[in-house]
């Protein structure tokens, strides 16, 4: 049987990819799909919907040298709402990205490019909220180099594109400059980081005025990789903009558990945040930058090999693409998921 | 079986500790916590055997109670207060041993960070060095390295080396006997080195399944925009070793809650920007969230064939024995 062969069921990317002469492979993937109930509720006005979601996501990567990997991660969802007197919402995501990395006895470093899409149905009527169809382009590089032995500095670039499809959004079409610097230290037997982070972001689409935006973001998080998972993280962030209305000042605490239970699991994703405008003149003003708070509760239950059953529940308070104007959200879901092992091969 | 693990490591990383560099001295601060290495590990054994003891006086208690049922029924209630007594003793003693292998472990840790910054400076040290010096410092640095592997060995296992044992003409009955022994001795270690892997493989295959939940769950939500944080970067080392138990943590953003990008990633914008993706992991090693266990398991296969071969080898010189005219 030939390494194509064996690898074959995968995807036809996967194929293709093969032919390259590569030391060694990797190919793993995953399906879910199940119904999901969600209540939305914004300005005391309530819309139940149900509906159903599905995602499938791929995984190649390859080693062609000892010290490189090369890896190609597309990803993509589907999710249909219908709600009394509407017509079906529906939402199409999808996400592709490519990442380089080499390490050496001392430093790693990285490049990857990103393209995240994501196309709306026409109508989606209000108190239902979904984020507006968007392209993303990312483009972003990185190192890290071991200090003093033990702390470890990484520092990163980035640029990208953010392009809004509805003609309404594009005030928010814009290019972004981005930079980190992150420090990490062993801190009992988990692991701390410390990040500052800068950037700036030029929006084209602004139909009033120019606006230029600077942004600064400190973090601090500690993460322990066992059994249990957990993670936990405080941060702050500022936005200074050349239009008033769009300063502001954010703090989030957010925390990531991850607990065995018996033969199952249970997960629980957290943060609770806070933001608030320097500025309280245009409350209507379109900002691309949401503040929310949100639960997700999960139960993992494995029910057969490599597939699971996983019982969702959630609740969303969250910052609509409407300065100011916030929406809630609760919901429900059962999802069946299914994951595909690891496929390896060698030349 | 669990004390003699215990011992067994206890003393390895005396020796570790005791013996750096090939009798080189190092720094003082390197010194000290080898000092502290050794001091931690001798008080595990210590304690390994003082338990071990107090187990054996337990057992007789224990026995003494069964004694008491079948002959003098009078004798039955201190028995058991001494029984009683004995238990305690021996619960307090598996707190005492349970800390003092955490600190043990602790210090082992301490001294691998000091010997990981000592050779860096020392590495760095040798590539400005002159000829003369350079030899040396290599030399300085290789033993470092080697004296680093042994502090940071993954899993305590008993020793693992297969003996070659062969019965020679000149062997008399009491020399064959003896070797049979050895083999099926070293057998047995095996075996309870195959039983520390097992554990160890169920660890971390349950450890990796709850950094794979998370992981999805992340994904997931990332993928409709619900809060928009990257998965974690979590297969990669800092320094590209594979799946240590500390890394990268999952970023999570901190300006913004639900449907909000990440600017803790790597990569990602610190202020707000969308799309905030974390540093690529390595996926050939990630893609397979079992590698690890995978190789646990295939280290204890070996272990438990070589524990059958010995076993057999120390079959067949019995057989030999029983044979002899």
């Amino acid at each position: 049987m030939t390494r194509a062969a064996r690898l074959s069921p995968a995807a036809t990317a996967g194929l293709l990819l093969h032919a390259a002469p590569l030391a060694a492979q990797a190919l793993r993937g995953d399906f879910s799909i199940g119904p999901e109930w969600l209540r939305f509720e914004s300005r005391a006005v309530a819309q139940p919907t149900f509906g159903g979601k599905a995602s499938a996501g791929l995984t190649w990567a390859a080693r062609p040298g000892s010290s490189t990997v090369i890896a190609v991660e597309p990803r993509i969802g589907f999710r249909a709402l219908t709600a009394e007197g509407t017509p079906t919402i529906t939402e199409l995501v999808g996400d592709l990205r490519a990442s380089l990395t080499a390490t050496s006895e001392r430093t790693r470093w990285w490049l990857s490019a990103e393209q995240r899409v994501r196309a709306v149905s026409d109508s989606v009527p209000a108190p239902v909220y979904l984020d507006p169809d968007r392209r993303e382009t990312w483009a972003r590089g990185g190192i890290a180099i071991p200090i003093s032995g033990q702390w470890l500095l990484e520092s990163s670039v980035g640029a990208g594109l953010v392009r809004y499809g509805p003609a309404s959004w594009q005030q928010l079409d814009r290019t972004e400059l981005i930079g980190t610097a992150k420090l990490s230290h062993a801190l009992g037997p988990g692991l701390l980081r410390l990040t500052l982070g800068a950037g700036n972001a030029s929006f084209s689409g602004a139909p009033f005025d120019t606006r230029d935006d600077g942004r600064w973001a400190l973090n601090a998080e500690w993460a322990l990789r066992g059994s249990p998972f957990v993670q936990v993280e405080l941060g702050a962030a500022w936005n200074s903009s050349s239009i008033e209305t769009f300063d502001y000042r954010a703090m989030r605490a957010a925390v990531l558990v991850s607990a065995s239970v018996g033969r199952s699991s249970i997960q629980l994703y957290s943060a609770l945040a806070a933001k608030s405008y320097r500025d309280t003149g245009d409350t209507l003003a379109l900002v691309d930058q949401e503040t929310g708070s949100f639960v997700i509760a999960q139960a993992t239950s494995p029910i057969a090999s490599g597939t699971f059953l996983h019982l969702r529940a959630e609740w969303v308070r969250s910052e609509s693409t409407i300065r100011s104007r916030l929406y809630q959200r609760v919901g429900a879901s059962a999802v069946l998921g299914y994951r595909w092992p690891a496929r390896r091969s060698s030349p | 079986m669990r004390l003699k693990r215990i011992a067994w490591s206890a003393v390895t990383a005396a020796l570790v500790a005791a013996a750096p560099l090939g009798g080189q001295a190092g720094p003082p601060a390197l010194d000290s916590l080898r000092a502290r290495t050794t001091a931690a590990a001798q008080r595990v054994t210590a304690l390994a055997e003082q338990r071990e003891r107090a187990a054996a006086w337990a057992d007789e208690q224990y026995r003494a109670i069964a004694e008491a049922r079948r002959r003098d029924p009078k004798a039955l209630r201190p028995a058991l207060r001494q029984a009683q007594t004995a238990a305690d003793s021996l619960a307090r003693l598996d707190r005492r041993l349970d800390e003092a292998v955490r600190a043990a472990d602790a210090a082992r840790q301490a001294l691998a960070a000091g010997l990981q910054a000592e050779l860096e400076r020392t590495v760095a040290a040798a590539e400005r060095a002159r000829p003369p010096d350079k030899a040396t410092l290599t030399a300085r640095a290789r033993a470092l390295s080697d004296e680093l592997q042994r502090t940071r060995r993954p899993v305590d296992l008993p020793p693992t080396d297969v003996p070659a044992v062969v019965v020679r003409p000149t062997d008399g009955p009491a020399e064959i006997e003896l070797k049979a022994d050895f083999l099926a001795d070293r057998a047995t270690q095996l075996r309870s080195a195959a039983d520390v892997l097992a554990g160890e493989i169920t660890r971390e295959r349950r450890r990796a399944e709850l950094q794979d939940e998370v992981e999805r769950l992340v994904a997931q939500t990332r993928l409709f925009d619900e809060t928009d944080v990257p998965p974690p970067s979590v297969e990669l080392g800092a320094q590209g070793t594979e799946r240590r138990p500390v890394d990268t943590p999952v970023p999570l953003a901190p300006d913004r809650g639900a449907r909000a990008p990440p600017p803790a990633a790597a990569g990602a914008a610190p202020g707000g920007t969308p799309g905030g993706r974390p540093e690529p992991t390595d996926p050939v090693s990630a893609g397979d969230p079992r590698t690890a266990s995978d190789r646990l398991t295939r280290l204890r296969a070996d272990l438990l064939r070589q524990a059958a071969a010995l076993e057999r080898q120390s079959g067949e010189i019995r057989r030999l024995l029983r044979d002899q005219p």
